[in-house]
């Protein structure tokens, strides 16, 4: 589903923000990725969204080739990856219905189809009521499930997540790392970055850990031991 | 939408529109004043009979002639008398009893409106110029000299000003769209994001630029058709003998509603020079850029 094959990432003058990065997430996976600020996660998710070319190395999301790939097919591209971001990223001057109608609206589909498909996400993030509310009257758990929703209204073959719960306490985060759990358990990829220990030490999900732009640690889903124990000690 | 843009693109659109009515209607009326420009065509005293016979036939026979009249000598002795008769009364009759009438016989040519223009004039005056038997033709050269170069100087004038003040509306609508992109850089950051085209991230802007030239048209029109409306009065006074009712007129329909497309087409254009620095990553490039 998604797979970078020698991928570096050098910002003039000398700057190595990826090297040699190696990396195959599988359909249907759930992965973390974690390391310290400064490390290369949001470049790594730049690269895997488009917003970025890398230096040398090859990129494939959804069997697309990103390098072959033509400018203004990017927005297409786009639409097969669900993003989520730490700061929810919602149209303040639109309702959270319309918020989540946007990429539907988008991709041409009818009024009628797009009320039921908003309704049922909003169903599926616990936010039913919500619909007619602004992003300023939810709190910032309730925004970022308005996010997500967004990110998975299109059925996305993969949803990324760029430190989806950096804004919100503890109780919150649970809350949408259980909605993550949830949307991987219909078959979306999942593939989240995160500093947040309790989630990457709990359940058996694989972790890939970056470092100064390298895959320092590739732990797979069985050992949470180790993975635990180094990461501690890093933060 | 910015009101001090939409100030500066009514102004500038104005200046435009304002030209072209001047320039419509100063063209009119040269065009009425040149429909009472008359060739006399002076003859020589000791013309002879075949040679009147020659520019009979020619007044006769050449298609752009509405009328003429001869004028004798004598004719030409009155009519200069009755003009002059409470300003020299006494110097008049001296000269008839001197010499006769000074006054050369001539013909008086009316020319169809068609033929007008100060260019066919003085083709037609050369014509009779080179005639044998012909003393001199006037038709007032030096006047329509005068108004060939003006004319042609007021229209390069207006050329290179309507050039400027279109390049300057272009630039004020981009300045304007500017702003609004900035100001909404995160609204496009997540249009790119859920994966919108370039087009659709652009075509907001696009509308809001062509409404910002359609709105200061249209004012710019009705601002100038109070300007209009107001000095009519003053122009009629001045005009004379002409009516500024026949002379001057307003922009049809037509015209209007082809203004208020071009302050669309403006609006859009100056827009685009803004956004069509889009590309499925320019919003979260500035961004990243501003962090």
């Amino acid at each position: 589903m998604i797979k970078l094959t020698h991928v570096y990432k050098i910002y003039q003058p000398s700057v190595h923000a990826l090297s040699d990065i190696n990396i195959e997430i599988q359909k249907g996976e759930f992965v973390y990725l974690t390391g310290p600020s400064g490390a290369g996660k949001t470049t790594l998710f730049r690269l895997i969204t488009c917003y970025d070319q890398p230096t040398s190395g090859a990129i494939e999301v959804a069997g697309v080739d990103l390098k072959k790939i033509k400018p203004q097919d990017i927005p297409l591209i786009r639409r097969k990856i669900g993003v989520v971001f730490q700061d929810f990223k919602l149209l303040k001057n639109r309702t959270v219905f319309e918020n989540i109608a946007l990429p539907l609206e988008l991709a041409g589909i009818r009024k009628a189809e797009i009320t039921d498909r908003v309704n049922l996400a909003l169903e599926q993030v616990g936010l039913k009521y919500k619909g007619p509310f602004y992003p300023m009257h939810l709190s910032g758990g309730e925004q970022q499930r308005v996010a997500i929703a967004r990110a998975i209204i299109s059925k996305p073959g993969i949803l990324i997540a760029d430190e989806p719960t950096g804004n919100l306490d503890a109780a919150l985060s649970e809350e949408i790392m259980d909605l993550f759990a949830k949307i991987n358990a219909q078959g979306t990829t999942v593939f989240i970055a995160t500093h947040n220990l309790a989630f990457i030490t709990k359940g058996n999900r694989r972790v890939l850990k970056i470092d100064k732009g390298h895959i320092v640690e590739h732990v797979p889903s069985a050992s949470r031991e180790e993975i635990k124990y180094e990461i501690e000690l890093d933060f | 939408m910015n009101l001090s843009t939409f100030a500066v693109l009514s102004l500038s659109l104005g200046l435009i529109y304002g030209t072209v009515l001047f320039s419509h209607n100063t063209s009119r009326l040269f065009s009425v004043w040149g429909e009472e420009i008359q060739i006399t065509v002076y003859l020589t005293d000791n013309i002879s009979e075949s040679q009147i016979e020659q520019i009979k036939k020619k007044l006769e026979s050449s298609e752009y002639i509405v009328r003429h009249d001869f004028i004798d000598k004598v004719q030409a002795a009155k009519l200069f008398e009755k003009s002059l008769k409470n300003y020299g009364p006494q110097f008049l009759s001296s000269l008839k009893s001197e010499v006769g009438s000074p006054f050369p016989a001539s013909y008086q040519i009316q020319l169809k409106p068609e033929f007008n223009s100060p260019e066919k004039v003085s083709k037609i005056a050369d014509e009779f110029s080179a005639m044998g038997g012909i003393e001199d033709v006037s038709y007032g050269q030096e006047w329509v000299g005068n108004y060939t170069n003006l004319m042609r100087i007021a229209r390069v004038l207006g050329i290179l000003f309507g050039i400027a003040i279109f390049v300057g509306c272009l630039f004020t609508v981009s300045n304007s769209i500017r702003a609004s992109l900035a100001s909404r850089r995160e609204e496009v950051e997540i249009l790119e994001l859920i994966g919108a085209t370039n087009n659709e991230i652009r075509a907001p802007f696009l509308i809001e630029g062509a409404f910002q030239g359609i709105i200061s048209s249209v004012f710019a029109i009705l601002i100038l058709g109070g300007i209009y409306s107001y000095s009519f009065q003053f122009i009629d006074g001045v005009l004379g003998a002409q009516s500024a009712d026949k002379v001057l007129t307003f922009f049809s329909p037509l015209v209007i509603f082809l203004m208020v497309l071009f302050g669309g087409i403006i609006g859009a254009a100056g827009s685009y020079i803004c956004v069509s620095k889009i590309n499925t990553g320019w919003a979260a490039a500035e961004g990243a850029r501003s962090l």
